[in-house]
C-alpha cells in the first residue's frame, strides 16, 4: 500500500510539471508573437506625465509666484565625469567649470548614496540603481536659444540633454519675498527627510505610485509659503503606461495613464495695498535722517480673523534677482536682509508692556481705574532706585497709560505680583508661539518675575522679556476684539486648477476671559496715547483714530533702543491691529516709530474705513 | 584509531550503492543556477553561488557516508535545536535585511536557519511515523501536526511566509508515505485551508503586501498598479519574451533592465526562461522532473521505514519547491516569495538541499540489516 502511495506521489509530481511545460509553451509559442514586445519591454511605452506647480497670490490675485516653461540641461550619469561636456556647457551658458564640476560631483554623490541605501537594505553587491540609467539636470533654466541648438545637434554634444522643465516666476518679487519663500533642488538633508518619511520615488517602483512622491532631482519648498504649503503647491505627477495583462487563458493589451494633477494655487491673506504701503512706509522712513530708521519691521493683521494683512520688513529684496545679489545680502549681517523681522525677530517691548501690567492690575484686582499713584520722577524700591521719564504728579491709570508713566507702573505690578505679570503676558500669547503657518517662528520669551527688581523691569518691558512683532500686534487684536487671542495666519484659501477651493482658512482662536471695565480702561488710555498729551501725539495720528501705546527699549549694551508702536484703529470699531518697531535707533516709540504707522496708513486708511 | 572513528560515523557502508544521479543532477542544475545568478545579478555572485556548491558536494558526501539510522532517535533533539535557533533569530545576534529578521551573521555569509529547519522537520515527522504501524486515529496526528505548526509559525513571525509554507508538503508528504489514512489528511487541508482564512481575516498576522499579492493574483484588475500585479507582470513578460529560441544568455531585455525584482533568487525562472527560451528550459524543467523521479525510486526501493521516509520528504519538499517557484513564475499561484532549488542563489537553502540529498544517498548506502527483506506495509 505505502509502495502505492509513492507511486502516486510521483505520478502527481510528473502531471504537475506536464502542466507548468504545457503552461511554458503556451506563453513563449502561442503568446510570443502577438505582440511587439519591445514596446513593453522598453520604456517608451511608460512615461511620468510632469505637473505644474500651484502659484502663491495675494489675497485678491496678485501674483506673487507661479511657474511657467523653462528648459534644463540635463547629463546622463555616465557621463558626469567626463570633462567634455563641461566644457560644452560653459561655454554655452556661461557658468564656470568649477561650478558644473562641484554640481556633477554632488548628483555623483547623492546617486551614490542611493545605491549604498539599496545595497544595505538588499543585502546585494554592486547594484546598478535606475538613477544610473537617468539624465541629471546641471543647469536649469536655460535660454530657448540653447536648448534649440543643443537639440537640433545632438551629436554634437554626447551626454547632454535638454529636459522640458518650468521656473519660479515672481511678478512681484519685492513685495513679500520673506512670506513667498524659495524652492530649491533637494539638498542632501532633504532627500534623507524624504526618504525616512518614505516619500520617495525610485526607478524601481511601478510609475503608477508617484503621485506626489520625490525624485532626486525634483524641487521643493525650502522656506516661506512655498515650504509651509509644499503639498499643496506640488500637485501630483501622472503617468501613461502600457502593457500586458497575462491571464491563464488570454492575455490583453491594457493601457493606462493617470493625468497628472497640477499643483494648486495658494491665496494669501497678504493684501497688495496693505503690504505695498507698509513696505514703503519702511522704505521711506529709512530715507529720514529724522526717523534714523534702518531696520524693522511693520505687522497689520485683521482683529477679527487674525488673518496677517500686511507683515512687511526691512531691508529686504526682491526673489527676482537676489541670486545675483546673494553675496552682497548675505555680508549685511548685522542688518539680516534674510530675516524675516515680523516672526523672527524677537525684542524687548519696552512700554508696550504696560497694557499688560494694566490688564494684570486691573484683573488681580491690585488696582481700579480709579487707583492713583504720585510720580516723583524717581521712586526707591528695597534700595534700589528707578526713574520715570518725567515728573508726572498723582496721575490715574488712563493718564498713566496716555503719558506712560513708569512709576504708576511698578507700583502696579508689585501689587498685582510677579507671576501675575509673567501670566498675563502669555495668556495675551507674548513669548509663546502664536501658531502662525510660517516655517521657523522665533517664540521669545515672558520671563518668570520673583525678586522686586525682576517685576519691576517686567512691569515697563525691559529686562529678559522678548516678543516679536507679530506676537504684540497680535496681541493688541486680542484687547481691541475683547479678548480673543487668534492664530495668526497668511493662508486664506487654495483652489485646485478648476478654480474649487481645496482648502480654506477657519478662524482659530482662545478665549481670553476680560472684564468689560478692564477693557474699556485700557483701551480709553491707549486711545489718549495718540491724542494731545500722549506719548505719540507727534505721530499726526490723530485722523486714523488710532489706539496704541508707544514703547522704548533700551539696550545697555549698544546705548541704541528698539522704539515701538503698537495697537488698534478705528478705536470706535476696531478692525486692523498693528506693530511697528524700528530696531536699534536712537529715538523713541513715539517719535521714531509712531510715524512709520502714519506714513502707511495714509496710503490704505480709505480702505481700511471700507473694511467689511 | 581512525578507522574506529570512520567505522562509528559511517557504519557499514557501501560504495557501491552510491546512487550517482543523484549528485550529478544536482550538481548539473546548481550550475545553471550560477549561469542565470551571474546574469541576473553578477560574476561574484555567481562565483559565490559555485562555492557554495563544493562545499555543498562535501557536505553531500559526508551525508551520504554518514549512517543516517543513528539518527533515529535524536532527530527530535536536533528539531528542537532548531526551534530554538530560530527563537534566538529575536537575540540580538539576528540580523534584520527587507524588513525581515531571518538570518544570523557568522561573518563570511549570512545563515538562514528556517532553511535547515526544512530537513530537520522531515527528520523529525519521518521518525515518528516510522516507529508505529497504524495512522487511523486522529489524536496519533497532534505531535506531528505540533512541531510543524511550531516550525511555521517562528518561520511565519520573521516573516517569510513563503519558506513557512514549504514546511507544508513536508508534513504532507511524510504523513502521506507513512500511511496516515487518506480521510484524515484531506481534513487537514481543510483544516489549513480554514486557518490561512482565519488568519487572512485576524489583524496583524498577514502583512499588507502579502494580502496584496493574494488579492492580485486572485483579481489582478481589483489593484493593477500595485507593487504585486507589476511584479507579477515583469515576470510573465520576460517569459512571454523569451520565446522558442531565448533571447540569450545575458541578452534578456527585462533581466538588463531589472524590471524582474528579486531576479537572482524568487524569480530565477523568469530570467532562465527570458534567456533561455523553451527549448532549454524545458530541458532544465525536464532535468528536474528526472531527480523528482530518481528520488520516487530511492523512496520506493527502500523497504526499511525511517530512510523510505526520509526519502519521501526530501522528495517531496524539493519537488514541491520547485514546483511551486515556477508556477509562480509562469502566473499559476500568487507571488510567495520562494526561491528555485540549487539553481536560485542562497547558500543556506543549496547546503540545505545538499544534505539532503545526502542523506537520501546514505539511506541507500546503508541498508544491511533491512536489505533483501520483502515485508511491506
Ligand atoms: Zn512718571
Amino acid at each position: 500500500m505505502l509502495s502505492r502511495r509513492v507511486y502516486i506521489l510521483v505520478g502527481l509530481f510528473g502531471l504537475a510539471f506536464l502542466v507548468l511545460l504545457g503552461r511554458l509553451a503556451q506563453v513563449q509559442i502561442l503568446w510570443h508573437d502577438r505582440f511587439d514586445l519591445s514596446r513593453y519591454t522598453r520604456a517608451s511605452g511608460n512615461h511620468l506625465v510632469e505637473t505644474v506647480r500651484g502659484g502663491i497670490y495675494t489675497r485678491w490675485g496678485t501674483p506673487l509666484a507661479r511657474q511657467v516653461p523653462a528648459f534644463d540641461l540635463a547629463v546622463s550619469y555616465d557621463d558626469l565625469p567626463k570633462d567634455e561636456w563641461k566644457e560644452q556647457v560653459s561655454r554655452l551658458c556661461g557658468v564656470p567649470r568649477e561650478k558644473l564640476e562641484e554640481k556633477a560631483q554632488r548628483i555623483i554623490r547623492r546617486v551614490e548614496r542611493i545605491r549604498r541605501a539599496v545595497e544595505k537594505r538588499t543585502g546585494m553587491e554592486r547594484v546598478r540603481v535606475v538613477e544610473q540609467n537617468q539624465a541629471h539636470p546641471v543647469v536649469r533654466d536655460v535660454p530657448p536659444e540653447v536648448a534649440a541648438a543643443v537639440r537640433a545637434a545632438p551629436e554634437a554634444f554626447p551626454g547632454i540633454v535638454i529636459h522640458e522643465g518650468a521656473r519660479r516666476e515672481y511678478p512681484n518679487g519685492a513685495l513679500a519675498p520673506h512670506v513667498v519663500g524659495g524652492v530649491n533642488d533637494l539638498n542632501p538633508e532633504q532627500w534623507k527627510k524624504v526618504c525616512r518619511e518614505g516619500r520617495q520615488w525610485t526607478g524601481g517602483m511601478p510609475l503608477s505610485q508617484i503621485g506626489a512622491r520625490y525624485k532626486m532631482d525634483d524641487r521643493i519648498g525650502s522656506s516661506g509659503m512655498e515650504k509651509e504649503y509644499e503639498d499643496l503647491l506640488r500637485g501630483r505627477r501622472g503617468y501613461v503606461r502600457n502593457y500586458l495583462a497575462f491571464g491563464l487563458l488570454k492575455v490583453e493589451k491594457v493601457s493606462r495613464e493617470a493625468p497628472p494633477e497640477p499643483g494648486c494655487d495658494v491665496y494669501l491673506t497678504l493684501r497688495e495695498d496693505f503690504q505695498r504701503a507698509a513696505n514703503e512706509a519702511l522704505q521711506r522712513a529709512s530715507g529720514m535722517p529724522q526717523l534714523d530708521f534702518d531696520r524693522g519691521a511693520l505687522v497689520i493683521v485683521d482683529v477679527r480673523s487674525g488673518a496677517v494683512l500686511a507683515a512687511a520688513t526691512f531691508p529686504s529684496y526682491d526673489l527676482s534677482t537676489y541670486r545675483e545679489r546673494l553675496d552682497e545680502i548675505a555680508k549685511d549681517k548685522e542688518r539680516a536682509p534674510f530675516l524675516f523681522r515680523p516672526v523672527q525677530a524677537a525684542l524687548p517691548t519696552g512700554s508696550v508692556y504696560k497694557v499688560i501690567t494694566a490688564i494684570a492690575g486691573l484683573e488681580e484686582g491690585a488696582i481700579t481705574p480709579a487707583t492713583t499713584f504720585t510720580c516723583h520722577r524717581r521712586e526707591v524700591f528695597e534700595g534700589r532706585a528707578f526713574h520715570c521719564t518725567g515728573s508726572h504728579g498723582t496721575l490715574a491709570l488712563l493718564e498713566a497709560i496716555e503719558r506712560s508713566c513708569n512709576i504708576y507702573f511698578y507700583h502696579t505690578a508689585l501689587a498685582a505680583g510677579g507671576p501675575a505679570l509673567t501670566r498675563w503676558g502669555r495668556r495675551f500669547g507674548l513669548g509663546m508661539p502664536t501658531g502662525v503657518d510660517f516655517p521657523f517662528e522665533t517664540t521669545g520669551r515672558v520671563p518668570e518675575a520673583h525678586a522686586t527688581f525682576q517685576v519691576i523691569n517686567l512691569a515697563i518691558g525691559q529686562g529678559k522679556l522678548l516678543c516679536t512683532p507679530l506676537q504684540v500686534a497680535n496681541m493688541m487684536a486680542a484687547v481691541a476684539n475683547g479678548g480673543r487671542l487668534y492664530r495668526p495666519h497668511f493662508f486664506h484659501h487654495a483652489s485646485n486648477s478648476e478654480g474649487e477651493i481645496v482648502r480654506e482658512q477657519r478662524p482659530q482662536f482662545k478665549r481670553i476671559a476680560l472684564h468689560e471695565t478692564t477693557l474699556s480702561a485700557v483701551r480709553e488710555g491707549m486711545r489718549l496715547v495718540a491724542q494731545k498729551r500722549g506719548t505719540a501725539r507727534h505721530a499726526d495720528l490723530e485722523r486714523f483714530r488710532v489706539a496704541g501705546k508707544t514703547g522704548t527699549a533700551e539696550q545697555e549694551a549698544s546705548g541704541l533702543n528698539h522704539a515701538w508702536f503698537a495697537g488698534y484703529a478705528p478705536y470706535e470699531n476696531p478692525k486692523i491691529a498693528f506693530a511697528v518697531v524700528s530696531e536699534s535707533t536712537t529715538g523713541h516709540g513715539g517719535s521714531h516709530a509712531a510715524p512709520i504707522l502714519g506714513m502707511a496708513l495714509e496710503r490704505i486708511w480709505d480702505e481700511v474705513e471700507r473694511m467689511q | 584509531m581512525l578507522r574506529k572513528l570512520l567505522k562509528s560515523f559511517a557504519g557499514d557502508v557501501s560504495w557501491r550503492r552510491m546512487p550517482w544521479p543523484l549528485p550529478l543532477l544536482a550538481l548539473a542544475l546548481t550550475l545553471i543556477g550560477a549561469a542565470f545568478i551571474w546574469s541576473s545579478h553578477s560574476e561574484a555572485l555567481a562565483l559565490k553561488h559555485c562555492i557554495f556548491a563544493l562545499i555543498g558536494i562535501v557536505v553531500f558526501a559526508l551525508a551520504a557516508i554518514f549512517d543516517y539510522r543513528r539518527l533515529s532517535g535524536v532527530t527530535f533533539l536536533l528539531y528542537l535545536l532548531g526551534i530554538l535557533t530560530l527563537a534566538g533569530l529575536w537575540s540580538p545576534l539576528g540580523v534584520t535585511r527587507n524588513y525581515a529578521r531571518r538570518w544570523y551573521d557568522v561573518g563570511f555569509f549570512l545563515v538562514q536557519p528556517s532553511e535547515p529547519m526544512k530537513l530537520l522537520l522531515a527528520l523529525a515527522l519521518a521518525d515518528y511515523f516510522r516507529s508505529q504501524r497504524r495512522w487511523q486515529r486522529l489524536r496519533d496526528l497532534v505531535y506531528p501536526i505540533t512541531i510543524t505548526g511550531a516550525g511555521m509559525f517562528l518561520i511565519v513571525i520573521e516573516p517569510d511566509f513563503g519558506t513557512a509554507l514549504m514546511l507544508a508538503p513536508v508534513f504532507f508528504g511524510v504523513a502521506f508515505l507513512g500511511g496516515v489514512r487518506m480521510r484524515n489528511l484531506v481534513l487537514l487541508v481543510v483544516l489549513g485551508v480554514a486557518l490561512l482564512c482565519a488568519a487572512w481575516f485576524t489583524p496583524g498576522v498577514m502583512r499588507p503586501y502579502q494580502k496584496a499579492r493574494l488579492i492580485s493574483f486572485i483579481n489582478p484588475e481589483a489593484n493593477p498598479e500595485s507593487s504585486a500585479a507589476y511584479n507579477a507582470e515583469q515576470a510573465m513578460l520576460a517569459v512571454c519574451a523569451g520565446g522558442v529560441k531565448g533571447q540569450g544568455w545575458g541578452r534578456g531585455v527585462l533581466n538588463r533592465l531589472g524590471r524582474v525584482p528579486e531576479r537572482h533568487t524568487d524569480f530565477i525562472f523568469p530570467v532562465i526562461a527570458e534567456e533561455w527560451g523553451l527549448v532549454r528550459t524545458g530541458g532544465m524543467m525536464l532535468l528536474q522532473t528526472f531527480l523528482i523521479f530518481y528520488l520516487g525510486l530511492l523512496t520506493l526501493r527502500n523497504r526499511e521505514p525511517f530512510g523510505r521516509l526520509v526519502a519521501g520528504g526530501v522528495l517531496s519538499l524539493f519537488g514541491f519547491q520547485t514546483f511551486l517557484h515556477i508556477a509562480i513564475g509562469l502566473g499559476f499561484a500568487p507571488i510567495t516569495g520562494l526561491t528555485l532549488p540549487l539553481a536560485s542563489y542562497g547558500g543556506s537553502s543549496l547546503l540545505t538541499t545538499y544534505a539532503g540529498f545526502g542523506l537520501v544517498a546514505s539511506t541507500r548506502m546503508h541498508r544491511d540489516i533491512v536489505f533483501s527483506d520483502a515485508t511491506t506495509g
